[in-house]
C-alpha cells in the first residue's frame, strides 16, 4: 500500500511539519485560504494531467490564462453584460487556442513542446495587442464575486476547483475517453492499430487544457479585480511541477488526478507555510526547489 | 515545394530591399529631430503612461520617435541603444530596466558621442549621461513611512510588501522606508516579503500574513498593484477599518480605492511630467541650450482629501 501512496505520505509529512512549526497553519480559515490559493494552479493542473498522460506538454497555459482574463475582463464592465457572458467568452477563447494547439500537434506531427512554446508567446502577444498593454479595470461586482464570493459556505474558486476535480476524475478514470488517453500515452501506435482515433483524442485533450487555463484566468482576474496581459507569467512551470510531483511521468502513460491534486496541495502548503513563517523570499526559492525534488524522490523510492 | 522555395527567396530579397530603402530614407530627411526611446517594459502600466507622455510631447514638437521595448531585459536594452546609434538618431532616451545591467548602454552612447537622457529609473553611471529625469524613489519610501507613522501615532507594527528584489525602485523605496522607521523605535516592521510588483502575489501573501498570528497594524506596499492586492485580502478579512494600506504610483485603480476608503493613501509619481520633460531636455541638448543634470519631479501624497484632483487628470 505504502508503495502506491508515497506522495500522499510526503504530503502528510509536510502538513505535520508545518502544523508543528506554525500554530496558525491548521486553523480552518487558513485551510480555506490554502484551498483558495491553489484553485488557479489546480484547475490548470487537471488539464495538464491529461496532456502529460498522453506524453505531451502544454507550455501555453500561462499565456492562455492572461488572454482569457483580459477578454473576460473586457466584457465584465458594470452594467454591460450578465456575468455569464465574460465567462463564456473566456472559455471560448481558451477552447479555441487549445484546439489550435491540438490540431497542429495531432495533424502536423510537431513536437508539443515546440508548438505550445510558440503558442505561449503568440497568446501573450494577443493579450497585449487586445489591451494595448494596459490592464482592464473597472469590473462589475457580479464578476468580482466569482473570485471573492462564497456559495454554500465555500469560496467560489474552491467550489469551481472541486467541480473540475470531480469532472477530471470521472473523464480520466471512468470513461472510454480516459482509457484512450492512457492508451495513447502508453503506446500511441498500438492505440492507433487497435482502432483508437488518436488524432481526435489528442486534439480534445489540448482543447480541454486550453479551456481550463481560461477558467483559471476568469478566477484569477475576478480575484484581483482586473485583467492584466502580464498575468500568469511562469505559471506553466508551477502547473507542470504540481503534475509531476503528483506522480505523472513526463514520458506519459502514467498519472492520476488524485496525485495531481496532492501535487498542487504540496506547492500550496509550501507557499503558505513559508509565508506564515516569514521566510525571506530568497530562501523561499531554494526551499521550494528542494522540496519539489525531495517529494518526487520519495515517490520514486517507495514506488520501486 | 519546388515552387515555394524560389518564391520564398524572392520575398526575402524584397524584404531586404525594403529595409535598405527605409534606411536610406531615414538618412536623407534630417529636417527634424529623431529620438530613440528604449523602454524598460511596456507591460507595466506606469511605463505605458511614460510612453503616452513622450508620444504626445514629441508630436507637439514635431519630433520623430523610434521606440523599442526591452521587456525587462538589460541585454536587449544594450543592443537597442547600439541600433539607435547605427540608425543615426540625434538623442537617446533610456528608461533603464536594471540599475547595473543597463549601465553599459550609457557607456556605449557616451563613447559614440550620441547624447543620452536617462528617464525614470537610475543606472549606476547616470552621471555620464547628459541628464537624468525622474523622481527620487527613496523620497516615495520616506513619504509612505512618514504617513504611516503619523496614522499609527508613532507606535505599532508594519508589514512591508517589497517589489522585485534588487530592482532599483525596490532598493531605494526600501531605503527610504527604513530611513524613516529608524527614527521611531516604537514602530516595527514585523513581516516583510517580496510580491514582485504583482497584485495576485500580494493578495496571496497578505492572506497568509492574516492567517498567521502576527499582529499587523498597517501595510506599506512599494507599488499600487501590490497595495490593491493586500487591501483585497484585508477587506475579505473584514479588517479594512483597522489596517490601513498605502501604495505608490497613483494608478487609476488605486485612486479609486483611496476614494472608497479601501486604501489609506497612495503616492503620485508624475509619469506624464517625467515623459514630457525628457523630450524637452532632449530637444534642448540638440539646440545646445544648457540643461540641468538632475531633474527631480517630486512625489505627492494622495489621500482621501485630495484624491479628486488627481482623478480629474485621467
Amino acid at each position: 500500500m505504502l508503495s502506491k501512496y508515497g506522495i500522499y505520505f510526503a504530503f502528510c509529512l509536510l502538513v505535520i511539519a508545518m502544523a508543528i512549526i506554525s500554530p496558525a497553519f491548521l486553523h480552518p480559515s487558513n485551510i480555506v485560504n490554502i484551498l483558495r490559493q491553489i484553485a488557479v494552479n489546480g484547475i490548470m493542473a487537471v488539464g495538464m494531467t491529461f496532456v502529460m498522460i498522453i506524453g505531451g506538454i502544454d507550455l501555453s497555459v500561462g499565456s492562455i490564462l492572461a488572454l482569457a482574463a483580459v477578454v473576460a475582463a473586457s466584457f465584465a464592465h458594470p452594467g454591460e453584460h450578465r456575468v455569464i457572458i465574460p465567462v463564456l467568452m473566456a472559455l471560448a477563447v481558451g477552447l479555441g487556442v487549445g484546439f489550435i494547439n491540438g490540431i497542429i500537434i495531432a495533424r502536423k506531427r510537431l513536437a508539443p513542446f515546440i508548438v505550445t512554446l510558440g503558442m505561449m508567446t503568440v497568446a501573450r502577444g494577443m493579450a497585449l495587442v487586445y489591451t494595448n498593454g494596459r490592464p482592464v479595470i473597472n469590473l462589475s461586482d457580479g464578476y468580482n464575486r466569482i473570485g471573492g464570493g462564497y456559495f454554500i459556505g465555500l469560496p467560489i474558486p474552491v467550489l469551481a476547483f472541486l467541480l473540475i476535480i470531480l469532472g477530471g476524475i470521472f473523464f480520466l478514470h471512468f470513461t472510454r475517453f480516459g482509457r484512450y488517453v492512457f492508451a495513447i500515452g502508453g503506446n500511441e501506435l498500438a492505440a492507433k492499430v487497435s482502432g483508437v482515433k488518436t488524432q481526435g483524442v489528442v486534439i480534445r485533450v489540448y482543447a480541454l487544457s486550453g479551456m481550463l487555463a481560461a477558467l483559471a484566468g476568469v478566477v484569477l482576474s475576478s480575484r484581483v479585480m482586473s485583467g492584466s496581459p502580464s498575468m500568469g507569467q511562469g505559471y506553466e512551470l508551477d502547473v507542470i511541477a504540481a503534475v509531476v510531483i503528483g506522480g505523472t511521468t513526463l514520458s506519459g502513460g502514467v498519472g492520476s488526478i488524485g496525485g495531481t491534486i496532492i501535487g498542487a496541495l504540496i506547492i500550496g502548503v509550501m507557499n503558505n507555510g513559508l509565508d506564515l513563517l516569514n521566510v525571506s523570499s530568497y530562501w523561499q526559492e531554494i526551499v521550494k526547489g528542494v522540496i519539489i525534488v525531495l517529494a518526487v524522490m520519495l515517490d520514486r523510492k517507495t514506488n520501486r | 515545394m519546388d515552387i515555394i522555395a524560389p518564391v520564398k527567396n524572392f520575398l526575402l530579397l524584397l524584404l531586404c530591399a525594403a529595409f535598405l530603402l527605409a534606411g536610406c530614407g531615414r538618412q536623407k530627411k534630417k529636417d527634424h529631430l529623431v529620438i530613440g526611446v528604449s523602454y524598460q517594459n511596456l507591460q507595466y502600466e506606469f511605463t505605458i503612461y511614460l510612453q503616452d507622455a513622450i508620444r504626445s510631447q514629441a508630436k507637439k514638437m514635431n519630433i520623430e520617435l523610434i521606440e523599442l521595448d526591452s521587456r525587462g531585459k538589460a541585454e536587449d536594452q544594450i543592443s537597442e541603444v547600439e541600433n539607435f546609434i547605427a540608425f543615426g538618431v540625434d538623442v537617446i532616451i533610456l528608461n533603464p530596466c536594471d540599475k547595473e545591467g543597463s549601465a553599459p548602454a550609457v557607456d556605449i552612447a557616451v563613447r559614440e558621442k550620441t547624447p543620452i537622457v536617462v528617464l525614470n529609473t537610475i543606472v549606476t553611471n547616470f552621471q555620464k549621461a547628459q541628464a537624468f529625469v525622474g523622481s527620487e524613489d527613496a523620497e516615495a519610501g520616506r513619504i509612505a513611512a512618514n504617513y504611516m507613522v503619523s496614522l499609527l501615532k508613532g507606535k505599532g507594527s508594519i508589514a512591508v510588501i517589497h517589489g522585485l528584489n534588487g530592482h532599483s525602485a525596490e532598493v531605494q523605496r526600501s531605503a527610504g522606508i527604513n530611513e524613516v522607521l529608524h527614527k521611531y523605535p516604537e514602530v516595527k516592521i514585523v513581516v516583510e516579503q517580496s510580491a514582485n510588483w504583482d497584485r495576485a502575489q500580494a493578495l496571496t501573501l497578505m492572506e497568509n500574513w492574516l492567517s498567521s498570528s502576527k499582529q499587523i497594524d498597517a501595510v506599506i506596499a512599494q507599488n499600487d498593484e501590490m497595495a490593491l492586492g493586500a487591501s483585497k485580502a484585508i477587506e475579505a478579512a473584514g479588517k479594512q477599518q483597522e489596517m490601513p494600506v498605502i501604495g505608490i504610483d497613483a494608478i487609476r485603480d488605486a485612486l479609486k480605492a483611496v476614494e472608497q476608503g479601501k486604501m489609506a493613501a497612495t503616492i503620485f509619481q508624475d509619469a506624464s511630467g517625467q515623459g514630457r520633460l525628457a523630450v524637452e531636455i532632449a530637444q534642448k541638448i540638440i539646440a545646445r541650450e544648457p540643461v540641468a543634470h538632475i531633474n527631480y519631479i517630486p512625489f505627492k501624497l494622495v489621500t482621501r482629501e485630495n484624491v479628486k484632483q488627481y482623478m480629474k487628470n485621467e
